[in-house]
């Protein structure tokens, strides 16, 4: 989509000229969804009266991202849908449904090669994924893991898996694709909790160390919540894969199944980094207005990636702040973002919550 | 599976359950009479319980004068003969509501059967206390205790199978899934079936009559509308979910802001505030009402309660509701109007501003299943001995007819 206007990478536009240009594709957007998808109409309609007369990014209407646990929405016919996503979803809730026409994934596909290339260069790498070998084989809906390794993939070649069906490491496989690609710097890239669990620790708990060639990265996403709550932060994961992979250069994305492709990846300076695909608005978590910079507050993405479904402005139950406009240390344009977690889950109260445990 | 009350110095739950076959209290025995009497005593005197309204009014339910009025009802009920006891009832309760399982066990208990009661794992404080509680009152009454089991387990068909084989009557609180998944599970042949699926319940106003009230009478409908919705955080089966508002329109345009000024009022005097993921909730539920329906926001999305005018009540409208200050408002301009809104689910109605006499002639005109409580705005959450349309103490009870 944005690739003829860009010839420098998807971090090179300053704010101030990115968000013009991405207020006029947003609203293109949102007209296009209200035309083809009824039931985005009806929520604009009836509870985003104003949203012809939004004329910026923060009077943009939003979804709820939870919507998609519930509704299937589409904005184009039935026949053009090529893939539906399945968020893993948060444990106990529903996962949510995402429908991709080839365009859309397409255009997926292209912007998060942008964003990644920029990050790693144009070279493709020997590739160790961090999860099960047999991921991508079930044939029912792809999940977000899934989505996520074959968007991924697209970066490395000679793709090797670390993990057996049942999570465990397959330590003899890790250890022959080291012994492959000793001398070439190579791409590790899995979900956060996964590469923690079942790659760093588990090789810890083997007493075991690899080392990774020099130049090695590690790009991980999905989200912090199961860390946190072994109280584990990115420094130390960083420090524990320096120490466990000797890998000195590690990653996270931000990102979503809803919004796939203009991910928010951390640059050296520590910061998840707004693409020109993207922009994100911190809210007031209570009166749902804009909040400062440097604020935090529940997370907003905007995208103009999602053109099969409505899922251009999604509001998130995510929580964080936005750090800075143009002024990131690594160079780099455009707002840069930290991410705290998510909303606490509002407790159930009614009489029919039987469930047990 | 594991035994939470009674207190058993070996703990042991089989032998607890082996046991109550051998023990009989009468309906209203003197040893059960003279335990509730002391259970709605502790409960009424524990500090810690003050702020958990919901079990302040089951120690008031229980007090020794409410037990009184009923032992009288279930006396005149045995008319034409007598009430016998069913015997083992097997009761299935809810996970969150804490209050319900009490009342279920405790009218069972007063109609003389032995119970086993499945609670869920799931604690908070109010329920440690009240279970604490529990267990020191029954520890003064081995009688009782020797009656009844209080249980816990994981969600297991082998445990959920045996205790159906051996009881008398299954009490299945908690929606239409536990229902079903239970209605799977066989009963003895003799043994009957009591369930409570999932139900909705609205409020009905007469506008007029909104704006007839003084200050004082608003205030005072705020505080009970209050009540009713808001504690469980409008989520329990009889908490309002909607709005109908009856009256001319421009009585009705007038009423509303009137009346939900009162309702922001009543929040801000109890000093509750919004919660984030509660508003993540509402916002969720709004938008799925809205991509099914014709529905409009009143005010803005932020607000609190948040409210949604709508022509009528969609399947998914009921479906979708989660609770947590999320209103429907619909208006008519007769009561007349109002039935094409309910539907067999339909369990509590709560209203403000309209005689008895209207309202028992309106509910004649009902569809068939629809509606099983009318009750003034405040008494929407009061457990009674009718609900859901059954009549509790002759639910728990066999009627032996002699003539």
């Amino acid at each position: 989509m944005a690739d003829n206007e860009q010839p420098v990478g998807p971090f090179a536009t300053r704010q101030s000229d990115k968000r013009g240009r991405l207020l006029g594709r947003l609203q293109a957007l949102t007209l296009h969804h209200y035309t083809h998808c009824v039931p985005y109409a009806r929520m604009l309609e009836g509870l985003h009266g104003n949203w012809r007369g939004a004329s910026t990014l923060e009077a943009m209407p939003w979804l709820p991202v939870g919507l998609f646990k519930h509704l299937r929405l589409a904005s184009v016919p039935d026949e053009e849908i090529i893939r539906e996503l399945r968020s893993s979803g948060t444990s106990g809730s529903l996962p949510s449904r995402v429908l991709l026409d080839r365009e859309t994934a397409a255009a997926q596909t292209k912007a998060l090669a942008r964003i990644v290339s920029d990050v790693l260069g144009r070279a493709r790498r020997p590739m160790l994924v961090v999860d099960r070998i047999d991921l991508l084989r079930s044939g029912e809906a792809l999940s977000a893991r899934g989505a996520a390794v074959l968007g991924f993939g697209n970066f490395g070649r000679h793709h090797t898996y670390a993990l057996a069906p049942d999570l465990a490491l397959d330590l003899d496989a890790v250890k022959a694709f080291l012994a492959r690609f000793s001398d070439e710097p190579v791409l590790v890239f899995g979900f956060t909790f996964f590469v923690w669990r079942d790659l760093v620790q588990a090789l810890r708990a083997r007493g075991e160390r690899l080392a990774f060639p020099s130049g090695s990265v590690l790009l991980h996403g999905g989200g912090w919540k199961r860390l946190a709550d072994q109280r584990v932060d990115n420094t130390q994961f960083k420090h524990a894969v320096a120490d466990a992979l000797g890998i000195q250069q590690v990653h996270n994305y931000y990102g979503m199944a809803e919004q796939v492709g203009s991910i928010f990846i951390e640059c050296e300076a520590g910061r998840l980094h707004t693409p020109d695909y993207a922009e994100v608005i911190v809210r007031d978590p209570i009166t749902l207005s804009p909040m400062p910079m440097g604020e935090t507050g529940v997370i907003q993405l905007l995208s103009e990636l999602p053109r099969s479904y409505p899922g251009h402005s999604l509001l998130t139950e995510d929580i964080g702040a936005v750090l800075g406009e143009d002024d990131c240390p690594c160079g780099r344009m455009g707002r840069t973002l930290r991410v705290d977690g998510r909303l606490p889950r509002a407790e159930l109260r009614g009489c029919s919550d039987t469930r047990p445990a | 599976m594991d035994l939470i009350l009674p207190s058993r110095s070996d703990g042991d739950a089989h032998a607890q359950l082996d046991g109550l076959a051998a023990n009989r209290l009468r309906a209203f025995d003197a040893s059960t009479l003279a335990f509730l009497a002391e259970f709605s005593a502790r409960l009424l005197q524990d500090h810690a319980l003050r702020s958990a309204p919901e079990l302040v009014a089951l120690g008031y339910w229980f007090r020794p004068a409410a037990i009184e009025t009923l032992r009288r009802r279930h006396e005149a009920l045995a008319a034409n003969g007598v009430l016998r006891a069913r015997g083992v009832v097997f009761h299935v309760a809810p996970a969150n509501v804490d209050a319900v399982f009490v009342y279920s066990w405790f009218l069972s208990l007063l109609c003389g059967n032995r119970n086993i009661v499945r609670i869920s794992r799931r604690d908070n404080a109010h329920r440690a206390t009240l279970l604490k509680l529990l267990g020191d009152t029954l520890a003064a009454h081995p009688q009782v205790a020797a009656c009844n089991a209080v249980v816990a387990y994981q969600r297991d068909d082998t445990v959920s199978a045996a205790l159906s084989a051996h009881c008398d009557l299954r009490v299945v609180w908690g929606g239409n899934e536990t229902v079903a998944h239970f209605r799977g599970i066989a009963l003895p042949p003799l043994a009957t079936e009591l369930v409570f699926p999932d139900r909705q319940s609205w409020a009905l106003i007469n506008a007029e009559a909104v704006m007839a009230a003084d200050d004082d009478t608003l205030a005072r409908l705020a505080s009970a509308f209050h009540n009713d919705a808001f504690w469980f955080a409008q989520q329990a089966c009889s908490s309002p979910r909607a709005v109908i508002w009856v009256g001319g329109s421009a009585t009705i345009a007038q009423a509303q802001p009137r009346f939900w000024h009162a309702v922001r009022e009543e929040l801000v005097r109890r000093a509750e505030t919004p919660d984030a993921s509660e508003l993540a909730n509402r916002l969720v539920a709004a938008h799925r009402a809205a991509a099914v329906a014709e529905i409009k926001l009143t005010g803005r999305l932020d607000d609190w309660p948040l409210r949604l005018a709508v022509q009528a009540f969609t399947p998914e409208m009921r479906g979708a509701h989660c609770g947590y200050g999320l209103f429907y408002e619909v208006s008519r301009d007769t009561l007349a109007e109002t039935r094409e809104l309910f539907a067999a689910p339909d369990q509590t109605v709560a209203y403000f501003g309209f005689d008895r006499a209207t309202l028992a002639a309106w509910a004649q005109t009902l569809p068939d299943r629809a509606v099983d409580r009318v009750v003034p705005i405040g008494e929407a959450l009061r457990f009674g001995d009718y609900w859901d349309g059954h009549d509790l103490l002759m639910a728990f009870s066999r009627h032996v007819v002699i003539a």
